[in-house]
C-alpha cells in the first residue's frame, strides 16, 4: 500500500497546526499585553460595563419550534429532488408516487399530533 | 447513477417482505392517532392495543417462518433475509410484548405522558428487526441509530425523576461516543474499500458482501482491520462487553423498569444479533484477528460482570452487571462459533432462555417496587415468599435460571455454550465462564436468600413505624405472564425440544 | 427386558415429581400429607418389584432401558433410564432411604410443611433419576435436581449458621458440580461418540481408548469435581458445617444417597471410561483418603462435642474408605465400595434420624450436656446403638461387608494404607461408642434433669419408629444377606459367566 496518497493530509494537519501556531507565537510576541488590567481584559461593550451572565436561559419553546423546523426543513431536501426525476421515473416504470405520498402522510400527521399537542401555542 | 440501474434496484423492492416492520411502523403511527381521536377516559385501551399489534405481528411472523428465501437480498442489497433474521424477529417482538406488559404494571405508578411510550416501543421494535436483517452499512446505521435514539427518550422516560434524567443523559454522551466510534469504523471501511466496479454495477465499501469480498482479496489490509475493529467496539457497547460496559450499571438503575428490561434483553440480544450477522458475513475472513480480541473481550467481561455484581444490593444494578456476565458468556458462543457452526445457534438458545428468565425477574421487581418504585433494594425483598409466595417462586426460578442452575432453562443455555467452546477447543475461556459461574451463585443465591430465607433483624432503633409493607400482588394478567414466563423456563429445562428444532441442527 | 418394568422405572421417578408439582400447585395440606406418603412409598415397592425381577446373569448390561426424546438427540442427549448391578443397590438405597426420611418430615410437623414436602419430593426423585441414568448429562441433571432444594432446605429450617451454612454448601457443591460437568464434556468431546449415552461412550472407548495425557487431565477434573461433592479431604469443610445445620430429613437424603453421587460416579463412568487416567492418580487420591480423610478427619471427630457434627465429621471420614477402595482399582475394591456406599447410607441417615429425635427430648446437641437417656427412652438408646454399631462396622450390620472387602482390595495395593485404615475402625469405634455412652449412659448433667423435669422425654412413638425401623431392617438383610447386593455388583463387574470369589460371601 502507497502512503503517498496521504501526502495531501500530511501537508494539510502541518499547515493547520503552523499557521495557528504562528498567529499566537505573533501575538505573543508582538502584541502589547494588557497585564493584569481587568478593563482591558472585559467583552468590549461600546464603552459601557457588562452586565450579567452570558449563559442566558432560553424558554424550551423555543427548541421545540427549531427541531420541528428542522424536520420540515429536512422534508424539502427530499421533495425538490423527487420532482425533478419524477417524470423519468415513472418512464422507468418506477413506482415513486405512493412511497412519497406515505412519507407526507407520516409528515402530516405529525404535524396534527404537535397542533393537537399544543406544541405550537406559543401563549401558554 | 443510471435509471437503469435505479429500475434494477426498484425491482428488487418487495415490500411484503418487511410486512412486519411495516405494520408495526403504521401501528406505531395509530396509536398516536387513537390517542388524538378519543377521549381521554379511553386512552388506557391504548396500551392494550400495542400489545394487540405485537401479538398479532408475532403470531404472522411465526406462522410465515419458513416463508423466506434464505439469503434473498432486498432493496438493491439494504436487506437480506435469512433465518437467523427471522429468529430475531421473533425474539424481538417476544421480547417487546413483555416489555409492553410490563409497562402496563409501571407506567401508571408515574405521571408522565404513557401513549408515546407505546410509540416508541413499537418504533424500536421494528428498527431491532430492520437491523438483524440489515445487509448495508448505510441500512444497518440508520436502524441502529432509531434504536439508540428511542431509547434516549425512553431511558429518560420518567422527566420529573433526577436519577432518570441522569441515566438518560450518561446514556446519551456514551451512545453518542459509540455511535461516533462505529461511524469511524464504517468510514474507515468504506475508505479502504472505496469503489469496486462490476458487471457495470458500482459497489461500495457499504455492501456488506462488497467488504467480504475485499477483505477476502487483502488479508492484510490496515485500515480496514481497524475499521472492522471499530464497528466491533460500536458494537460491544450495545452488548455492554469489557470495556464499553461502563454505562451499565447507572443506566439500568436510573431507567424505568421496563426500559430497563427492554435494554437488558432486546438492546443485548440486538448486539449479539449484529455481532454474529458481521463475523459470519462482511468481516469472515479476519478471524484470525477477531478471534483473539473478542476471546479477551469475553473473559474480562466475565470477569469484570461477576466481580462488580459481587457486592451490588440494589437489585436493577445488580441485573445490569450480572448481564454484562452474560455477555460474556455469549461472547464465547460467537467466538466458538468461528469452528463450531451450530454456536451461533446456542447463543439465540441462550438469549431466548435469558430473555424468559429476565422478563420473569423484572417483572417481579416491577411488582415489588411498589406503588413508588422504590423497593429496589434487596432488602425489599425480605419476607417476600411468605408473603407473596407467587411472587416468591417466580423470582426463585427467573434467578435460578439466570444463575444457570439445572432443571432451568438457562442451565441448558449454558450446557449448549460450554459444549461449544469444549468443541471449539477453548479450554482458557471455559475455565474463567467456570469460575465467573461460581462467583454469580454468591450473588443470585444472596438474592434468593433474601426473598427465601427469614433473617432475623432488630427493629430500627428510634423509629416506630413498621417495616415497609409488601406492595400489592399481581392480578390475574400478571400472574397469567409470570405463570407462563416460569412454566417455560422450567419447560425448557427439560424438554429442550420447542426451541432446539429451530435453533439448533436436529 | 419386559416393557412394562420399563415404564415402571419410568414412573418410580415421576411420582415424587408429580406429586410435588401437584402440592406445589395448591393442594389442602391434609391431601398434601397423603400424597406425600404415597409418593415416598411407592418408588419402594417398584424398587424392590425391579430387584426381584433383576436379570442377575446381565448385571453387567442394562436392564428395563427406555429412552425418552427431550430435543437434544443431535447433541447425543435423551433421557435413557435403566438398571445394571452397580446402580440397582443404590436406586435400592434412595428408595429405602428416601422413604424413611418422607415418613419422618412428616411427622416432623415443620413450619411452612407444604414447601419442606414439595422440596423432599423433588429431592427424592432427583435421587433416584441419578442412580437410574443411563445418560451422563442426565445424571448429573438429577443430581442438580436433587441438590438445589437441600439448599433451600438448609436455608429456611436450618440450625444455627443456616444463612453461613447454606451459602457454604452452595458455593463448594456448585463449583464441584460445574467441574465434573465439565468432565463430563470431556469424555463427550474428546471420546469421540459425541454422546452422552454411557453405554454407546462405553462402545467408543472399547473401539478406541483416550490418549492417555487427555485420560489423566479429564480423571484429575472428575476427581476435583467428584472430590469436591463426596467431601474428600480437604475439600470436605462444607459438611460437617452443613449437616449440622441441615433439617433432618434433608441431611439423611444428602448424607445418605445424594453424597454418594460423586463415588456412584467414579464407578459407573470413571472406571470404565478412563482406566488410565484413574491409575495416574490413583496413589495421590489414596493419600489423600487415607491420611486426610480416616486419620485426620478422624481425630477431628473424636474432638467433637457436638452430636451432629460429630456425625457430619464421621461421615466424612467413612467417605475415606470408598476413595481407598476405589484407589485399589481392582474389582474387588470396587464391589466393596458399592456395598459400603449402601451400607453406610442406611446406617448415617438412621443416625442422623436418632440424632434428631434425642434433640427433641434434650433439646441440644452438646454432648457433654447429656448422659442417663437409656433409662427413659430404652428403645431409642437400642436403636442408636445399634446404629453406632453398623457405622462402626460389626458383624452383623451390612457395613462389616463392606468395609471388609475393601481391606482385602486394600492390601494389594500398599500394606501401609490398610493399616490406616484399620486403624480408622479403632478410631471410629472409640468415638462412636463414646458418644453413645455420654448420651444415654452415666448421670444426667444438671441442664438437662431442669429440661427434662419440664418436659418428660417420651420413648420413641410409632411415627418415629417406622422410618428407623425400615433403616435398621435393611441394614441388618444386608449384613446377614450381602448377597442381594453383592452379587449383581459382581456380576456387573466381572461379565465373565463364572464368577470370581464373591467378595462377600
Amino acid at each position: 500500500m502507497s502512503y503517498a496518497a496521504y501526502l495531501p493530509f500530511l501537508v494539510q494537519i502541518v499547515l493547520a497546526a503552523g499557521i495557528t501556531g504562528g498567529v499566537i507565537l505573533a501575538s505573543q510576541l508582538l502584541g502589547q499585553r494588557a497585564l493584569g488590567s481587568k478593563i482591558k481584559d472585559a467583552a468590549y461593550e461600546c464603552g459601557i460595563l457588562s452586565d450579567g451572565s452570558t449563559h442566558t436561559r432560553f424558554s424550551v419553546k423555543f427548541y421545540v419550534t427549531a427541531m420541528l423546523f428542522i424536520l420540515f426543513d429536512i422534508e424539502v431536501v427530499f421533495l425538490i429532488p423527487w420532482t425533478f426525476v419524477y417524470r423519468d421515473f415513472l418512464a422507468q416504470n418506477i413506482a415513486i408516487l405512493s412511497p412519497m405520498l406515505f412519507f407526507l402522510f407520516v409528515l402530516v400527521l405529525g404535524l396534527f399530533y404537535e397542533v393537537k399537542k399544543g406544541a405550537l401555542e406559543w401563549e401558554k | 447513477m443510471s435509471t437503469e440501474l435505479l429500475k434494477a434496484v426498484a425491482a428488487s423492492n418487495e415490500w411484503w417482505a418487511l410486512g412486519p416492520e411495516i405494520i408495526l411502523a403504521c401501528a406505531a403511527l395509530g396509536l398516536l392517532v387513537l390517542e388524538l381521536v378519543t377521549p381521554k377516559a379511553q386512552h388506557r385501551f391504548i396500551p392494550h392495543a400495542a400489545g394487540m399489534a405485537l401479538a398479532v405481528v408475532l403470531a404472522g411472523v411465526a406462522l410465515n417462518f419458513g416463508k423466506i428465501w434464505d439469503g434473498e437480498e432486498l432493496f438493491g442489497g439494504l436487506i437480506r433475509l435469512s433465518m437467523p433474521g427471522q429468529v430475531a424477529r421473533v425474539f424481538f417482538l417476544l421480547s417487546s410484548l413483555l416489555v409492553c406488559f410490563l409497562a402496563t404494571v409501571c407506567l401508571p405508578r408515574a405521571r408522565v405522558p404513557r401513549v408515546e411510550f407505546y410509540h416508541l416501543l413499537l418504533v424500536v421494535t421494528a428498527a431491532l428487526m430492520l437491523l438483524a436483517q440489515s445487509n448495508h452499512f448505510v441500512m444497518f446505521f440508520v436502524a441502529l441509530e432509531t434504536v439508540t435514539i428511542g431509547f434516549y427518550i425512553l431511558v429518560s422516560y420518567y422527566r420529573e425523576r433526577a436519577s432518570s434524567l441522569e441515566a438518560g443523559l450518561k446514556y446519551l454522551v456514551l451512545g453518542a461516543l459509540s455511535s461516533a466510534i462505529l461511524l469511524f469504523g464504517i468510514v474507515l471501511l468504506y475508505g479502504a474499500v472505496g469503489r469496486v466496479e462490476a458487471g457495470g454495477v458500482v459497489h461500495t465499501g457499504f455492501e456488506f458482501g462488497t467488504v467480504l469480498t475485499f477483505l477476502r482479496e487483502n488479508p492484510g489490509n490496515f485500515l480496514a482491520t481497524a475499521g472492522a475493529l471499530l464497528v466491533i467496539g460500536g458494537v460491544a457497547f450495545k452488548i455492554g462487553a469489557f470495556p464499553f460496559q461502563i454505562w451499565v450499571p447507572d443506566v439500568y438503575q436510573g431507567a424505568p423498569t421496563p426500559v430497563t428490561a427492554f435494554l437488558a434483553v432486546s438492546s443485548k440480544a440486538a448486539g449479539f444479533a449484529v455481532l454474529l450477522l458481521l463475523v459470519h458475513g462482511a468481516f469472515a475472513p479476519l478471524a484470525g484477528v477477531l478471534v483473539p480480541v473478542l476471546s479477551l473481550l469475553a473473559a474480562a467481561t466475565i470477569i469484570f460482570g461477576n466481580l462488580s455484581a459481587l457486592t451490588q444490593r440494589n437489585t436493577k444494578r445488580l441485573m445490569g452487571l450480572s448481564g454484562v456476565a452474560h455477555a460474556g458468556y455469549l461472547l464465547i458462543g460467537v467466538v466458538a462459533s468461528f469452528t463450531v457452526p451450530w454456536a451461533a445457534g446456542a447463543v439465540w438458545f441462550y438469549l431466548f432462555t435469558y430473555l424468559l428468565a429476565s422478563m420473569a425477574v423484572f417483572g417481579v421487581m416491577a411488582y415489588v417496587a411498589g406503588p413508588d418504585d422504590s423497593g429496589e433494594e434487596l432488602d425489599h425483598y425480605a419476607r417476600l415468599a411468605r408473603e407473596r409466595p407467587f411472587l416468591g417462586a417466580v423470582l426463585a426460578v427467573g434467578v435460578g435460571s439466570l444463575a444457570g442452575i439445572p432443571p432451568l432453562a438457562g442451565f441448558m443455555g449454558k450446557l449448549l455454550l460450554f459444549v461449544a467452546a469444549f468443541h471449539a477447543q477453548l479450554y482458557g475461556l471455559l475455565a474463567v465462564a467456570v469460575v465467573g459461574v461460581v462467583i454469580s451463585i454468591f450473588y443470585y443465591f444472596g438474592w434468593i436468600k433474601a426473598a427465601w430465607f427469614e433473617i432475623w433483624t432488630p427493629p430500627a432503633a428510634g423509629t416506630d413505624s413498621p417495616a415497609r409493607p409488601l406492595p400489592a400482588g399481581p392480578k390475574w394478567v400478571g400472574v397469567a405472564a409470570l405463570a407462563l414466563l416460569t412454566f417455560a423456563t422450567v419447560l425448557l429445562g427439560f424438554f429442550q425440544a420447542p426451541l432446539s428444532g429451530w435453533l439448533l441442527p436436529r | 427386558m419386559n416393557p412394562s418394568n420399563a415404564q415402571l422405572l419410568q414412573l418410580a421417578i415421576a411420582t415424587p415429581l408429580g406429586a410435588a408439582l401437584i402440592i406445589a400447585c395448591g393442594l389442602p395440606k391434609r391431601f398434601s400429607t397423603k400424597l406425600a406418603a404415597a409418593a415416598f412409598t411407592a418408588p419402594l415397592l417398584i424398587a424392590l418389584w425391579l430387584w426381584s425381577q433383576f436379570p442377575a446373569e446381565n448385571a453387567h448390561q442394562y436392564a428395563y432401558l427406555s429412552t425418552t426424546y427431550t430435543g437434544l438427540a443431535a447433541f447425543g442427549i435423551s433421557l435413557k433410564l435403566g438398571l445394571n448391578g452397580i446402580a440397582l443397590p443404590m436406586f435400592l438405597l434412595a428408595a429405602i432411604v428416601g422413604l424413611a426420611a418422607g415418613l419422618y418430615a412428616l411427622r416432623s410437623g415443620a413450619e411452612r410443611l407444604k414447601l419442606y414436602l414439595v422440596l423432599l419430593l423433588v429431592m427424592h426423585g432427583g435421587l433416584l433419576g441419578v442412580f437410574a441414568s443411563v445418560d451422563i448429562f442426565f445424571f448429573y441433571f438429577f443430581h442438580e435436581l436433587a441438590l438445589i432444594p437441600t439448599f433451600i432446605m438448609v436455608g429456611i429450617w436450618g440450625g444455627r449458621d443456616r444463612n453461613y451454612a447454606a451459602m457454604k454448601l452452595t458455593i463448594y457443591l456448585t463449583a464441584g458440580a460445574m467441574l465434573s460437568l465439565l468432565g463430563l464434556i470431556a469424555l463427550y468431546v474428546k471420546s469421540g461418540a459425541n454422546s452422552f449415552d454411557l453405554i454407546e461412550l462405553k462402545d467408543a472407548v472399547a473401539a478406541q481408548a483416550l490418549a492417555g495425557h487427555t485420560q489423566n487431565w479429564i480423571g484429575g477434573l472428575l476427581l476435583l469435581g467428584f472430590g469436591t461433592l463426596v467431601s474428600l479431604w480437604p475439600l470436605h469443610t462444607w459438611a460437617p458445617l452443613g449437616y449440622g445445620a441441615a433439617p433432618s430429613s434433608a441431611a439423611m437424603l444428602h448424607a445418605g444417597v445424594l453424597k454418594k453421587f460423586g463415588l456412584y460416579g467414579l464407578i459407573q463412568i470413571a472406571i470404565p471410561l478412563i482406566p488410565l487416567g484413574l491409575q495416574h492418580w490413583a496413589w495421590k487420591l489414596a493419600l489423600l483418603a487415607g491420611i486426610g480423610n480416616v486419620l485426620v478427619v478422624g481425630f477431628v471427630t473424636m474432638a467433637q462435642r457436638d452430636l451432629k457434627q460429630m456425625l457430619g465429621y464421621s461421615s466424612v471420614m467413612h467417605m475415606g474408605y470408598c476413595f481407598l477402595g476405589i484407589a485399589a482399582l481392582s474389582t474387588i475394591g470396587t464391589g466393596g465400595v458399592v456395598l459400603l456406599m449402601v451400607a453406610h447410607g442406611l446406617s448415617v441417615a438412621l443416625l442422623f434420624l436418632l440424632a434428631t429425635s434425642i434433640h427433641h427430648r434434650t433439646h441440644t446437641f452438646d454432648l457433654s450436656e447429656m448422659g442417663g437417656l437409656a433409662q427413659k427412652t430404652p428403645v431409642l438408646a437400642a436403636f442408636f446403638v445399634a446404629a453406632t454399631m453398623a457405622g462402626i462396622g460389626l458383624p452383623g450390620f451390612a457395613n462389616f461387608w463392606g468395609e471388609l472387602t475393601v481391606f482385602v482390595a486394600l492390601w494389594k495395593f500398599s500394606h501401609a494404607l490398610t493399616a490406616v485404615a484399620v486403624a480408622g475402625v479403632i478410631i471410629s469405634a472409640v468415638y462412636g461408642l463414646r458418644a453413645a455412652a455420654r448420651v444415654f449412659f452415666g448421670p444426667a448433667s444438671e441442664q438437662l434433669q431442669r429440661v427434662t423435669a419440664q418436659h418428660p422425654p417420651a420413648d420413641l412413638d410409632w411415627k418415629e419408629k417406622l422410618p428407623a425401623l425400615i433403616l435398621l431392617a435393611a441394614l441388618l438383610l444386608f449384613g446377614f444377606y450381602p448377597k442381594a447386593i453383592s452379587q449383581p455388583v459382581d456380576q456387573a463387574l466381572n461379565p465373565a459367566p463364572v464368577t470370581l470369589t464373591a467378595p462377600a460371601r
